[in-house]
């Protein structure tokens, strides 16, 4: 048995389409702040590509949140189960 | 910015890398091999619906991948640039495979070397000049059809944008490239090289009202109708200098230059 190659990357997850979605972005938008072509973050959305770890820091800081937030190496849970980040409670 | 005809799904593009690299196999073929010849004398053995075809398949794929193989693109992001030079490392082990099969034909094709006039030794034959452009073809190619064949899906966003539905544009085109290559092959002559441009032209008409633009600017059909005429005085000077030289060198023709194998001269 040969060795297992070194290239192979297990797909990153992301939730940037949520996220554009949240804050009412286009992906031309998107792509403006981050600079990168819109088909780009088309392919991010749909995991066709991985970014670099520099554009993934331009993306963490562009929503303000940490990287670990906007991609992950398990599936994210829909935002409804999700209990890492709660929704705010209401205030009366 | 793809634009509205460009294949955009990575099936077209599968299927326009596919079909160019039958049309440079059709094309060398037409260099070394008389059944896929035209003409009569050695430098009109390409027929020329392959000639126009060749350019008209790349640039649809060129505008398929973005010209995303431009070495000096300035628009590329990290992605771009990683498909990119992905595509440029498929590319290089294949162009070998071409410049071997190249050598391959060459050997075969080459007539034998004759003594000149005055001094040295020559090799004349077509078959040189034309394998030597099929292999530039093959190395320009190589890089696009690589990454025309792995990108994926372009963004629906790219995909809405009218014209005529992508499966129907590839199987019309097709079919007219199909039909004008057959007739040419059958009639051993440039016979379907005229029915191709008419139907491009008609095409391009059709994906445009598909796409509610307007059919032509008047101005456009003038640069259009100029560009018919020329091509067609072209065609006709071209017949009549070949039914000119026909007659003169008939014997010279049927004495075996036709097909490659040049005479020894004393």
């Amino acid at each position: 048995m040969g060795r297992e190659p070194k290239h192979v990357q297990p797909p990153i997850h992301n939730r940037l389409q949520v996220l554009r979605a949240e804050r009412g972005l286009s992906r031309q938008q998107l792509s403006d702040a981050v600079g990168v072509n819109y088909q780009t973050i088309g392919y991010l959305e749909r995991g066709d590509y991985s970014p670099s770890l520099d554009l993934a820091f331009r993306l963490a800081e562009f929503f303000d949140l940490p990287i670990e937030a906007i991609f992950a190496r398990t599936p994210f849970a829909p935002m409804s189960r999700a209990t890492s980040s709660p929704l705010p409670e209401e205030r009366p | 910015m793809a634009r509205r005809r460009d294949p955009t799904s990575r099936t077209s593009r599968r299927r326009w890398t596919a079909c160019y690299a039958l049309l440079l196999v059709l094309l060398v073929a037409s260099i070394v091999d008389d059944r896929f010849a035209v003409g009569g004398a050695d430098d009109e053995r390409m027929p020329l619906i392959l000639i126009v075809a060749v350019p008209v398949v790349f640039g649809m794929l060129r505008r398929g991948t973005r010209r995303l193989t431009a070495l000096d693109h300035p628009d590329l992001d990290e992605r771009d640039i990683e498909a990119r030079d992905s595509a440029y490392r498929i590319a290089f082990p294949l162009l070998v495979l071409v410049m071997i099969a190249a050598l391959a034909l060459l050997a075969l094709s080459l007539p034998q070397a004759v003594p000149g006039p005055r001094h040295g030794w020559f090799l004349e034959s077509q078959a040189l000049i034309g394998i030597g452009l099929w292999m530039a073809l093959w190395a320009v190619y190589l890089p696009t059809g690589a990454l025309a064949w792995r990108e994926p899906d372009a963004l629906e966003s790219e995909t809405q944008h009218g014209g005529l539905p992508e499966p129907l544009r590839d199987a019309l085109l097709g079919l007219a490239l199909a039909g004008a290559i057959a007739l040419s092959l059958l009639a051993e002559s440039n016979t379907g090289f005229l029915p191709f441009v008419a139907a491009l032209t008609l095409l391009g008409a059709l994906g445009r009202r598909a796409a509610g633009q307007p059919m032509m600017s008047r101005q456009r059909k003038w640069r259009l109708a100029i560009g018919i005429v020329m091509i067609l005085v072209l065609l006709a000077i071209g017949l009549a200098a070949g039914a000119g030289g026909e007659n003169g060198d008939g014997e010279r023709e049927t004495s075996g230059k036709r097909s490659g194998q040049v005479q020894p001269g004393g």
